[in-house]
């Protein structure tokens, strides 16, 4: 992909050539200078791009998000006729924080909606959180291991096909107003099933590394047995028991350290609030809310610090606390759905770039980038389709038992679809181990994060514009069909100017 | 016209308006579509649960009683099976006049065909009556008896008021009223009380006159504090806020039962007139003056006679205390109540008059307990869960000697009125 659009660089500069002989200068020195530019013009220019397209697109009934994607991707693509592949991936780096960021705040607020006391009291939905993210993994994974791919990589691909993203819907539902139950589950069953994915990645990762290194000291193990004619080791097989339990433990002490940390605070701020009563308001009613960004700030940081995951213990907080009370939660609204705005805008825009980096470089390993992408559709088409199916049938299945419809339980597994954001930062969590293990999968994966960032809002909103759970228009009652409810009984036989005379 | 069907004398039963909340944020959520197909799958769901206007309510309707007991004994079950559904969905179920920070423009309209039509009808205030209320319906044995109960009971509408008052904050702030619930009922055109009227015919005749107009379809068009049900063959109390408990609303199905026996069979009721001129002439200024000092409130009384006192205006009449006058009430419906079976509630609604209780100062304290209106709405879903009895309304109290309550008692207040 770099060597074409490279080609149509040189081709632009050789076809000006006779017109304009310093085009080729031209262009060598904006490449100079577009790379010397600090990446925070980049950032700005790009978000006020964004801003201005999802502007003009939301006139015409689009989704905003579909803006902020394009920009993304045209900001991503036209920068790879300038820049080479590494300064794309340190564009991409450089801008990381802010995705972090913007990540942390939207799984803030998907903490502040979740009631953990839900799934305990009704277990039958915790039992689809659970089944429903099994039973996809298990799908994926075994159909990805029929095709003939090794079980490691085939594994953490069923993990991240299996993960659904509640931030597309969290970061939607104040611009939508959306209400009932269908976003609520989704909220709930992806908020879990986002836990359990980043419980099973980091672990499945330390396994695979220690397969991998098995399997390849196995091998000179093998051949030395051989030649000297000596019974190998049982125990070799089992490469896994021969990793320190630190090893193994690391992942989930680090995430279930994230969780600690952002409960604990959260805990510790609930408490505070709670001591000082109605009277904590009495200052300014903004500054609960204003506490709150800082609070998710510290938490992610702290996480950050020792190397665990940020947007988890973001995810903690918000579990732990609930959004400002009354007056400071009107003042404080407006900051909120402002923040959740621009991590919105920056979500889309920057999963995008970061989409095209990773989406490069894998590309940048294939021979015969034509043929590689032949056989990715199919297997991207054989992933969004499993992973369909899979949540479609657990969640009708379970519908009636968990207390809904089976129709809301299709509608829940169709919801349950999106993908991206948490699933990017899980995917470049798995990115070195896939890249290593089977390239044409990870790039396959890239594209399936790509069609679900485009697609998700768009389908969630249609389908809870289905469910009546977000209103197609603004329905103030009344104000349109005032004719339409007049008494019907209007007696005619007296002329207008005589009832106006006795009124 | 329309026939009045008439029914046992007497019976009882009662219509529950309940909050739905989001069980963690105690915002009104917008569930009752999926709480009611929910309810409807257990026995007699059909029955007994019913859609409300917008789908942030539901409707919970009691059997035909005769008996106080099993009245309350069915009240329990109903809400133990609309908790039980409502856990499964995440929702908390409350009682209370209305909801303390709800926006009316968040709402959204039961998509019935009848409350569509009511919608497109009036507009922002079929959202506007996202509020919660307890009818009592009462047996009577014909149309004409109804008139007269219908009309009997007007002066006793400031005490239910203070009794149930139970929606003391609108909008995210303290109305200074004990209910504000009213204020979205008199919004709509038929509101207030029924015009005075001899019989059921007169009735008929007001009736046919309306539906000429094309102003009325249906008896569901009145929206009067009290009205005639004739296809129940009852009388329908309507005024009261739904309460926090359904022991109290119980109580207050147990009151109009005892009262209405009271003033149809009562000797000393008979002989004072029917559809009081002068009642009605003060019914708007009394309504007003119970909904905002609730049991303080200075009730104007067109029977009292003129006070021939120094620096009194030519004229001026004794105003009620209400407070007392319910005491009175209550002390004087003791004997009915001995043989219907109604002494218990009724003793209990006197203990509450007498500490000024009810679920307005229930409310305000806690408020000043946890100083979060939206806490607040998760302990009154706590409270009608049955998790804490009636008694906890007592216990908040107590513990916030310096409640909202107390302060409204030093307000200026009117202690006389001018005769009409």
């Amino acid at each position: 992909m770099n060597f074409s659009l490279t080609d149509i660089r040189n081709s632009l500069s050789t076809t000006l050539e006779p017109w304009m002989p310093w085009a080729d200068d031209a262009l060598q020195a904006l490449s100079i200078w577009l790379v010397q530019m600090p990446s925070v013009v980049w950032i700005g220019a790009g978000l006020w791009l964004a801003m201005r397209v999802a502007d003009r697109v939301q006139r015409f009934g689009a989704l905003r998000s579909s803006a902020y994607g394009g920009c993304g991707l045209l900001i991503a693509l036209g920068a790879l006729a300038f820049l080479d592949v590494a300064s794309l991936a340190a564009i991409s780096d450089q801008t990381q924080w802010l995705f972090d960021m913007a990540l942390g705040w939207v799984l803030f607020t998907v903490g502040q909606r979740m009631d953990m006391r839900w799934l305990l009291r009704n277990k039958a939905l915790a039992a689809t959180a659970v089944l429903e993210f099994v039973v996809t993994a298990l799908a994926i994974a075994g159909l990805l291991i029929m095709l003939g791919l090794a079980w490691p990589a085939a594994s953490i691909a069923g993990i991240l096909a299996a993960h659904s993203s509640p931030v597309v819907l969290a970061s939607f539902m104040p611009d939508w107003q959306a209400d009932g139950q269908i976003s609520a589950r989704t909220l709930h069953l992806s908020g879990i099933n986002t836990l359990l994915s980043a419980l099973c990645l980091p672990l499945l990762l330390v396994i695979a590394q220690a397969w991998q290194q098995g399997a390849a000291s196995s091998l000179t193990g093998n051949a030395t047995a051989n030649a000297t004619g000596t019974a190998s080791n049982i125990w070799s097989s089992f490469p896994i028991i021969q990793r320190s339990g630190w090893d193994l433990a690391q992942p989930l002490l680090l995430l279930i350290s994230s969780l600690a940390v952002g409960a604990a605070l959260g805990r510790l701020l609930a408490h505070r609030g709670q001591g000082a009563g109605g009277h904590v308001m009495a200052a300014y009613a903004g500054s609960d809310s204003m506490g709150l960004v800082a609070a998710a700030c510290v938490c992610a940081g702290l996480a950050q610090w020792w190397g665990a995951p940020a947007w988890a213990a973001c995810l903690a907080l918000g579990l732990s606390l609930r959004s400002p009370s009354g007056a400071a939660w009107r003042e404080g609204q407006g900051l909120q759905i402002a923040l959740t705005s621009l991590a919105q805008l920056l979500l889309f825009a920057l999963s995008a770039l970061t989409l095209v980096a990773l989406w490069i470089q894998g590309m940048g390993r294939f021979t015969a980038p034509d043929v590689s992408l032949g056989m990715m559709i199919p297997l991207v088409a054989l992933i969004l389709l499993l992973r369909l199916g899979a949540k479609l049938i657990v969640c009708t299945l379970t519908a009636r038992w968990a207390g809904l419809r089976w129709q809301q339980g299709f509608l829940l597994g169709i919801a349950m679809q999106p993908l991206s954001m948490t699933g990017l930062a899980l995917l470049t969590l798995a990115w070195p181990m896939l890249m290593q293990a089977d390239a044409l999968l990870g790039c396959s994966l890239v594209v399936a994060l790509l069609i679900s960032d485009w697609l998700s809002p768009l389908l969630l909103r249609t389908l809870l514009q289905r469910s009546g759970e977000v209103a197609s228009a603004p329905d103030i009652a009344g104000m349109s069909s005032r004719s339409s409810t007049q008494p019907t009984h209007i007696d005619t036989s007296e002329p207008s100017s005589l009832l106006v005379q006795r009124i | 016209m329309l026939t009045f069907t008439p029914s046992q004398p007497f019976t009882l039963g009662v219509e529950l308006e309940l909050q739905l909340l989001h069980a963690r944020e105690g915002t009104l959520a917008r569930d009752a579509p999926d709480l009611i197909a929910l309810l409807h799958r257990t026995r007699d769901g059909f029955d007994h649960f019913k859609p409300e206007i917008t789908e942030s309510m539901i409707e919970l309707n009691s059997s035909v009683h005769t008996q106080h007991a099993t009245l309350l004994q069915e009240l329990r079950e109903l809400r133990s099976r609309t908790v039980a559904a409502a856990d499964q969905l995440n929702i908390a179920i409350s009682g209370g006049g209305a909801h303390p920070s709800a926006l009316w423009r968040e709402r959204r309209i039961y998509p019935s065909e009848r409350f569509l039509h009511v919608s497109r009808l009036y507009g922002y205030l079929a959202k506007q009556f996202t509020v919660f209320g307890q009818h009592v319906h009462v047996g009577v044995g014909s149309g004409d008896l109804a008139i007269e109960l219908t009309q009997r009971l007007l002066p006793y509408i400031p005490h239910f008021i203070a009794l149930s008052a139970a929606s003391p904050y609108a909008q995210g702030e303290d109305t200074s009223f004990e209910t504000s619930r009213l204020h979205a009922v008199a919004m709509f055109p038929l509101s207030g009380h029924m015009p005075r009227l001899k019989d059921w015919e007169d009735f008929n005749a007001y009736f046919s006159e309306m539906v000429s107009y094309g102003i009325v379809e249906s008896m569901k068009d009145f929206y009067w504090d009290i009205r005639p049900k004739p296809e129940f063959g009852t009388v329908e109390v309507r005024i009261f806020d739904t309460p926090l408990t359904v022991e109290m609303a119980a109580a207050l199905g147990a009151l109009v039962q005892t009262l209405a026996v009271h003033l149809l069979n009562s000797e000393a009721e008979k002989k004072t007139p029917v559809g009081d001129l002068a009642t009605t002439r003060v019914y708007g200024y009394n309504r007003f003056q119970a909904c905002r000092f609730g049991f303080d409130a200075q009730l104007a009384n067109p029977h009292a006679r003129p006070i021939e006192q120094q620096g009194m205006p030519h004229g001026a009449r004794q105003s009620v205390h209400l407070g007392e006058s319910l005491l009175n009430l209550l002390a004087r419906l003791m004997p009915v109540a001995a043989q219907l079976g109604t002494v218990r509630p009724l003793m209990m609604l006197q203990e509450l008059t007498a500490s000024h209780q009810n679920g307005a100062s229930w409310m305000r304290a806690m408020q000043a307990q946890c100083g979060d209106l939206r806490e607040l709405m998760v302990r009154q879903a706590e409270l009608f869960r049955g998790g804490k009895d009636a008694k906890g309304i007592r216990s908040a109290n107590e513990q916030s000697p310096n409640s909202a309550f107390s302060d409204s008692k030093r307000e200026p207040r009117l202690e006389l009125v001018q005769a009409a």
